[in-house]
């Protein structure tokens, strides 16, 4: 039966210990082993449209909610639909940020799905031209986890960049590739 | 489908040679070495000798060193202490004198001021949860690592030794001579860590609710360094990513614990009737010839009892283990045991498994079913299991391997409930883990310096165990589709397979996912499964109880199945480039009744006239200016070939000219060769898979062009069309053009609905 207890004090230092301490010592496993996302940025300059997909092992995100709060989240399967999507929503909104030109990018959440033991979150905007310059923020279970490690790969459709941002870059500006 | 070089090979032979002529280079052009992607590995490889042949199997004089342990350990548990000594009788093999031993102190990667704490580069996140924070800037570092007590020779005379980081120098009062032993002892403690927090390999997990402690202990005593004919003496440190390197020995292991306490260890348990209560003795004797279902030997209730107090009385557990590379041991009052008997080919063998009341009810559902499930598919492709007997542990968070014992995760709510994530996880990693028993522990690989002679291969073998296990098991590696998003990930973050785990950007699917996928794609598409099979069961025979490196693998997987593997080894594990074969272009040409513009032009540059040919046949491009609506029919529009086939009508009996003829070709962006894999749709809607052999990109690396006759018109060609190969750019795959959906645009189709 679900309940719900107040975590006595023991617990939530437990809890807070493990999620600071560096993975030197990781284990030999099939568990992943590294924690890392992944975010792919499309501009696609036809469609005038960007799109963009995060991925994130779901074990981390998960233990990311439970963190937060007192409730205990199950995602895959969900315990409740509405009550994930709603976080997942917000982790991404405040988590990832693109600035075009010095402007915040609206990026419209869509959606998210399981694929394997991740998550996949889907957001997109109207982008009509390729901006001059663009900002990546990026701060993915940063303050959650020390050697998080979020890749951001940028396509266009000429060119592909990728960077690997993490926990001393998470903001990252750059010329737009042409 | 006919190949029809013949037509044209005179002509563009010897006008290809004209060109190179007329268009010679002023300047003298740079050489170049042998780039070829065929070219043999003998300047990868070590030179072949009488210790490890070419064949990849041990040589005459291959040799390893034995190395025996007799231990008395005693475990602390109220302050979270092990206390133990060691006699080793160390048996000099090698043809050599050895002056000194080096013994490795693997909890010295706990020690406060160990250099692995500094090892990865660190910078301030602008933001950080106060907790966090708190703890990071004010915790001391944990008080771990070897106290050695006293390291003496068999008479008690102390030994000289030097300690540096993780290793231990020994030195020996005499040089140890070419088959000589040598016996000493070493005393040591050390304090405890929690594995869950620090996400250690051993230590402890505590039950803050009834203030007790489950225990999963390794690398709990020095251990001797391997000496052998590559390394000399293994003298990498231990780092915390690259693992072990062991020798085989014997074990006679005597650990001290509180009396209600339950444990599990490597080895076979010696005092069963001692250590157990009359009825746990009765329920174990039971478990070992029960094959059906696991015996419990302590259930649930039982060890919930014990949650409650804690035994001031100590008992003593005996283990004997022979010829196993290291042990490990789980021991705890909280622990519930189950136990069967599982036939491993000629003997039986014991599958066990040890968990918290946690772990329920998944464990008790799945645990011990899924380590005699393991055994038996593993066994199948490399040995009989060997080792008297398997267990599973549960520990929270982590998955290691140790002789015939490993944790392994998988925990379901505090209610009980869990997912098909956890689940499959669960199984997915006792697989794992029970499956290191073959490969490092028994096929002793040196993980240390090779992450994924163990890993690689276990995961690969893990793969093969889970489809057995039930159909469609959603395995998260193996399928090539899944190692694409890595492949073709920056390169700037990938490693070769040939690299050492400690520099490596992503140890997981650099060791464990792409080599597994690698050998997926040798067994499936390469070699095929029976000559593949062979080949690694060969392997693994050969280097059973020994110690391999790539190479022996490398040259193993050849030298059982006569399949030339260079370009395989050197595309896949020496290099990080990708697979990606596309189609540049498909023509279609029709028997054309004139010479062409093109034929005209080749024969003028020889000074000569188009009548002064043979007879010829001229071929023309449908896209070609001189094409005409005319010559769009299947009719032979040339007088020179009706006149040949009406000549030779009766040579060619039976035979009859394909309708249609085409040039396809091909294109390889990415760098690894392989096999092309086309299915050719046709219009009568019937299909065909074709495979050209990997030695087409030996002289073209760029692209290659295939000639392709058939009576029925081709509609539409696919590369790849099982997704066998882990190509990472599908939008050349397809002729007419498909579009490749990415997740974003097939998630956008499900949203719209």
């Amino acid at each position: 039966m679900p309940k719900f207890t107040p975590k006595p004090m023991y617990q939530i230092r437990a809890v807070s210990i493990l999620f600071f301490i560096v993975t030197f010592l990781s284990s030999s496993s099939s568990l992943h082993d590294y924690y890392v996302s992944s975010t792919e940025v499309v501009y696609v300059e036809d469609k005038q449209q960007l799109q963009v997909t995060t991925r994130i092992f779901i074990d981390d995100i998960e233990a990311y909610f439970n963190a937060q709060t007192e409730d205990k989240i199950q995602l895959q399967p969900d315990i409740e639909a509405a009550t994930i999507d709603s976080l997942v929503q917000l982790f991404f909104e405040n988590n990832f940020n693109l600035f075009f030109d010095k402007k915040k990018v609206a990026l419209d959440y869509i959606g998210r799905q399981y694929n394997d033991d991740q998550i996949l979150i889907f957001a997109e905007a109207t982008v009509l031209h390729p901006p001059s310059s663009y900002e990546i923020r990026n701060t993915i279970l940063i303050p959650f986890r020390t050697g998080q490690q979020n890749i951001v790969h940028l396509k266009t459709t000429n060119t592909k960049k990728s960077f690997l941002m993490d926990a001393s870059k998470t903001i990252l500006a750059q010329f737009w590739a042409h | 489908m006919r190949h029809i070089f013949s037509f044209f090979a005179i002509v563009f032979i010897s006008s290809a040679t004209l060109v190179a002529q007329e268009e010679a280079p002023t300047k003298t052009q740079a050489g170049h070495k042998n780039n070829n992607n065929f070219k043999q590995l003998y300047e990868e490889f070590a030179t072949p000798n009488r210790f490890r042949t070419a064949s990849g199997a041990p040589g005459v004089d291959y040799y390893q060193q034995q190395v025996d342990y007799i231990m008395d350990i005693e475990l602390d548990d109220e302050n979270t202490k092990l206390y133990g000594e060691e006699t080793i009788t160390y048996t000099n093999n090698s043809p050599d004198e050895l002056a000194y031993f080096w013994v490795q102190l693997d909890q010295n990667i706990r020690t406060k001021d160990a250099p692995a704490l500094e090892k990865n580069a660190s910078g301030i996140s602008p933001l950080k949860r106060v907790e966090s924070f708190v703890d990071e800037a004010m915790d001391e570092p944990f008080d771990g690592g070897f106290n050695i007590q006293h390291v003496k020779d068999a008479n008690g005379k102390p030994l000289r030794y030097i300690i540096n980081q993780t290793m231990m120098r020994v030195d020996l009062p005499t040089p140890l001579k070419s088959g000589a032993q040598y016996v000493f002892s070493i005393k040591w403690w050390y304090n405890l860590n929690n594995h869950v927090t620090d996400r250690a390999r051993s230590g402890y997990e505590f039950f803050p609710e009834d203030d007790n402690r489950a225990y999963v202990i390794a690398q709990f005593f020095p251990r001797l360094a391997v000496y052998n004919d590559v390394e000399g003496w293994q003298n990498y440190q231990f780092w915390g990513n690259g693992e072990f390197a062991l020798n085989f020995g014997n074990y006679e292991v005597n650990i001290t614990v509180p009396e209600d306490h339950i444990m599990e260890a490597t080895g076979e348990l010696q005092n069963p009737k001692e250590v157990l209560s009359r009825t746990e003795f009765q329920r174990y004797k039971k478990a070992l010839n029960t094959f059906d279902e696991p015996v419990f030997i302590v259930t649930q209730e039982e060890a919930e009892a014990k949650e409650a107090t804690k035994a001031t009385k100590k008992s003593t557990w005996k283990f004997v283990a022979e010829n196993v590379r290291d042990f490990g041991f789980a021991t705890s009052r909280r622990f519930i045991w189950d136990m069967m008997a599982v036939k491993a080919g000629n003997q039986n063998v014991i599958a066990a498994s040890l968990y918290p009341k946690e772990g329920n009810p998944l464990w008790e559902e799945y645990s011990t079913k899924v380590v005699a499930h393991s055994l038996e598919v593993y066994s199948k492709y490399t040995f009989d299991y060997p080792y008297p007997k398997a267990v599973s542990v549960h520990a929270k968070n982590q998955g290691m391997e140790y002789p015939m014992i490993c944790w392994n995760y998988g925990r379901p709510n505090e209610d009980g409930t869990y997912s098909d994530r956890v689940k499959y996880g669960m199984i997915s990693v006792i697989i794992h883990e029970v499956g290191h028993n073959y490969f490092p522990m028994i096929v002793n690989s040196d993980e240390r310096q090779w992450g994924w002679m163990d890993e690689g291969l276990d995961t690969f073998m893990q793969y093969l165990t889970e489809q057995e296990f039930e159909t469609d098991y959603p395995s998260r590696r193996g399928d090539p589709s899944k190692i694409v998003r890595y492949m073709s990930g920056d390169q700037d973050f990938i490693s070769p397979i040939m690299s050492n785990p400690e520099n490596v950007y992503q140890l997981g699917p650099n060791a464990y996912g792409k080599p597994a996928t690698a050998l997926n794609i040798l067994r499936e598409t390469i070699m095929g499964k029976e000559l593949f099979d062979y080949a690694f069961k060969t392997y693994a025979q050969r280097w059973m109880f020994k110690h391999p490196t790539p190479e022996d693998f490398f040259r193993t997987m050849e030298d059982a199945s006569a399949v030339d593997l260079d370009w395989f080894w050197r595309g896949w594990f020496y290099s990080t480039d990708v697979v990606d074969i596309g189609l540049k272009s498909v023509k279609r040409y029709r028997i054309s009744p004139n010479p062409t513009q093109e034929v005209k032009e080749l024969v003028s540059s020889y000074g000569m006239t188009v009548d002064e040919l043979p007879p010829m046949v001229f071929m023309l491009a449908e896209d070609s200016e001189e094409f005409t609506e005319e010559l769009d029919s299947p009719e032979i529009n040339s007088d020179v070939l009706k006149n040949y086939l009406a000549e030779n009508s009766e040579d060619l009996a039976g035979k009859t000219l394909p309708k249609f003829f085409y040039e396809i070709e091909f294109e390889k962006p990415g760098g690894i060769v392989m096999p092309i894999i086309v299915e050719y749709a046709y219009a009568d809607g019937t299909k065909e898979l074709v495979t050209y052999p990997v030695q087409v990109w030996r002289k073209n690396d760029q692209s290659v062009k295939k000639m392709l006759t058939s009576d029925k018109e081709i509609i539409g060609i696919t590369i790849d069309p099982n997704a066998e190969t882990a190509d990472v750019d599908l939008s050349n795959n397809a002729w007419p053009k498909e579009e490749v959906k990415t997740d974003f645009d097939k998630f956008k189709e499900t949203v719209k609905g």
